[in-house]
């Protein structure tokens, strides 16, 4: 399929520390990418680059094929960015602003005033449209921004933190939304929510230090990870002695110790077995046994770890 | 035009939930300059043949107020709105340049600093006693128009420019303060040094106030010197669309 985003040897550097290291990657038109990562990986970067208002330092991002930086007036018309926080203008209300927005794109008025209308009354915050944002929750503040981010009608669509703080029942709301324009709309989006990338993607990277430490669909993923498990050991008492030698079986991996518990990977199940041949004088508390899952995944591939 | 358009509605909607509060001021604000500056600097005023003493006062103040109030409406949009909640950062990622952008935030205070700028006009006038000749009213306006251009291209780079909110505001009571004297807005400029006379002459908020004395009061100026007023707001605006491009990276 056509890409619609794409980039090429993507570098970024903020405070002389690299934010994004060489990204090269293409994303096909209509599919929804996420990207997932801790803090400081460079998610944020990655879409501001994209979106073409973050010069990268080397590289060119290409949208539907034209430049961001050298053809930008193009790019932007097709491009909707939505902010981790609430960036309206405080001095006007939400209809207001939302007008703006489209002004800005030169919608007319007719077409304006119908998109607010339908949009306002897909995410449910119609009812206070005429009110100021700061008065609204930060639930309804982000509806209002994804509903000025739709306004236009973009078809590339670069979304930070859709669903953050929007309770259970607005979350689902959203991702209704997002999903129904699955095939019509490239998005992009961030999150640190591994549920959500779990259940809204076509395809899922993984970035850690400005660089994507994965990229695929997490099936495939999973699969390329190979046979991975995740056990946790809870024992009446974990001694150094029992811990140390425990560690040292060369099947063991990323091994670690919280409180009384063994926490461990392995690449088979019967490394279970081995780990509790030397543990047999010990009392057991409990054992957790897990399939490797996208959380893992992660853990196991970033440096550090995220929520 | 869309984006002037666009700035220009939302300036309204702006005013239009501030509007006691603007009025006020619009009101307020020329009597109280005409008042103080009256009581206070009468004895510097030259005086006029035909005409109230104060009234050569009185275009500097309207020209001060056509300047101000763009300078401080668009400071405090941009400063506000840039680094507090990232406001303009969506106006940087809409299809426009920043050349668009800058000259339609700076057209857009247009309406509003020539209405502000009639009223006080006409309000000070009243207080004189005098009515200045109505063709030079009417060009006077054009020069209205420069000042607020020249006001909001400052209150322009300030609001790009400044980090801190308090030292700020003190740069544009200080920038306000000087050219309000240095200017000729409110004493001649004889009470300076001869040296750094010429100089004061060239600024263009001095030959501002300088043509429109010309109109109102028909006195003697080239009006030639007015290329410098276009060219000075030119110049800024290509320095402003260089500059305005920082607020994205917020």
């Amino acid at each position: 399929m056509e890409a619609s985003v794409s980039l090429k040897k993507v570098g970024k550097v903020l405070n002389g520390r690299s934010v994004l290291a060489g990204l090269s990657f293409g994303i096909e038109r209509g599919s929804i990418m996420a990207v997932v990562g801790p803090n400081d990986s460079g998610k944020s970067a990655l879409l501001k680059t994209i979106a073409g208002f973050s010069k990268p330092e080397y590289g060119s991002v290409f949208i539907d094929g034209k430049d961001v930086q050298l053809r930008r007036i193009e790019t932007a018309s097709v491009v909707g960015y939505m902010p981790q926080r609430a960036n309206f203008d405080s001095q006007l209300t939400v209809f207001e602003n939302l007008q703006f927005h489209g002004r800005l794109y030169g919608m007319t008025p007719q077409r304006l005033n119908n998109r607010i209308a339908s949009l306002s009354d897909r995410l449910g915050f119609r009812e206070f449209i005429h009110d100021f944002p700061h008065t609204l929750s930060s639930g309804y503040q982000k509806r209002a921004l994804l509903a000025r981010t739709f306004l236009p009608d973009p078809h590339v669509l670069l979304i930070e933190e859709p669903t953050a703080s929007l309770d259970l029942r607005a979350q689902y709301e959203v991702w209704d939304f997002l999903q129904d324009m699955r095939g019509s709309k490239t998005i992009i989006y961030t999150t640190q929510s591994i549920r959500e990338a779990e259940r809204v993607h076509d395809r899922l990277v993984i970035m850690d230090h400005g660089k994507v430490a994965l990229d695929g669909k997490l099936d495939r993923l999973l699969e390329n990870a190979g046979e991975l498990f995740h056990f946790q050991i809870h024992f009446k008492k974990l001694s150094k002695e029992l811990y140390d030698n425990m560690s040292k079986v060369t099947t063991v991996v990323s091994p670690s110790q919280v409180g009384e518990v063994f926490d461990f990977y392995a690449r088979e199940r019967e490394v279970f077995f081995d780990i509790m041949k030397l543990a047999i004088q010990e009392e057991l508390v409990d054992y957790a046994a897990d399939k490797v899952g996208l959380e893992t995944l992660i853990m196991t591939s970033t440096e550090e770890p995220i929520r | 035009m869309t984006l002037f358009m666009a700035f220009l509605n939302r300036r309204l909607a702006q005013l239009r939930h501030r509007w006691i509060g603007e009025l006020s001021l619009a009101l307020l604000l020329p009597i109280g300059i005409y008042i103080t500056l009256g009581f206070g600097l009468s004895g510097g005023i030259p005086k006029l043949q035909g005409v109230p003493q104060l009234g050569w006062l009185i275009p500097g103040i309207v020209l001060m107020v056509a300047f101000a109030g763009a300078l401080i409406a668009l400071f405090h949009d941009l400063f506000h709105n840039r680094g507090i909640n990232g406001f303009f950062c969506s106006i940087y990622a809409s299809p426009h340049t920043p050349t668009s952008t800058v000259m339609s935030l700076m057209f857009s205070m247009l309406p509003e600093g020539i209405i502000r700028s009639l009223l006080a006009l006409g309000i000070l006038q009243t207080l004189l006693g005098y009515s200045y000749p109505f063709f030079g009213q009417f060009l006077f306006l054009f020069l209205v128009a420069l000042a607020v251009l020249l006001g909001g291209m400052v209150g322009l780079t300030l609001g790009i420019l400044a980090r801190d909110a308090v030292a700020s505001q003190i740069v544009i009571l200080l920038l306000l303060l000087s050219l309000g004297f240095c200017s000729e807005w409110f004493v001649p400029l004889n009470v300076f040094p001869t040296a750094i006379q010429p100089l004061l002459h060239v600024l263009p908020t001095s030959i501002l106030v300088e043509m429109g004395r010309d109109l109102l009061l028909n006195q003697d100026s080239s009006p030639v010197l007015i290329l410098v007023v276009l060219g000075t707001i030119a110049l800024w605006t290509v320095v402003n669309s260089f500059l305005f491009p920082r607020i994205s990276t917020e």
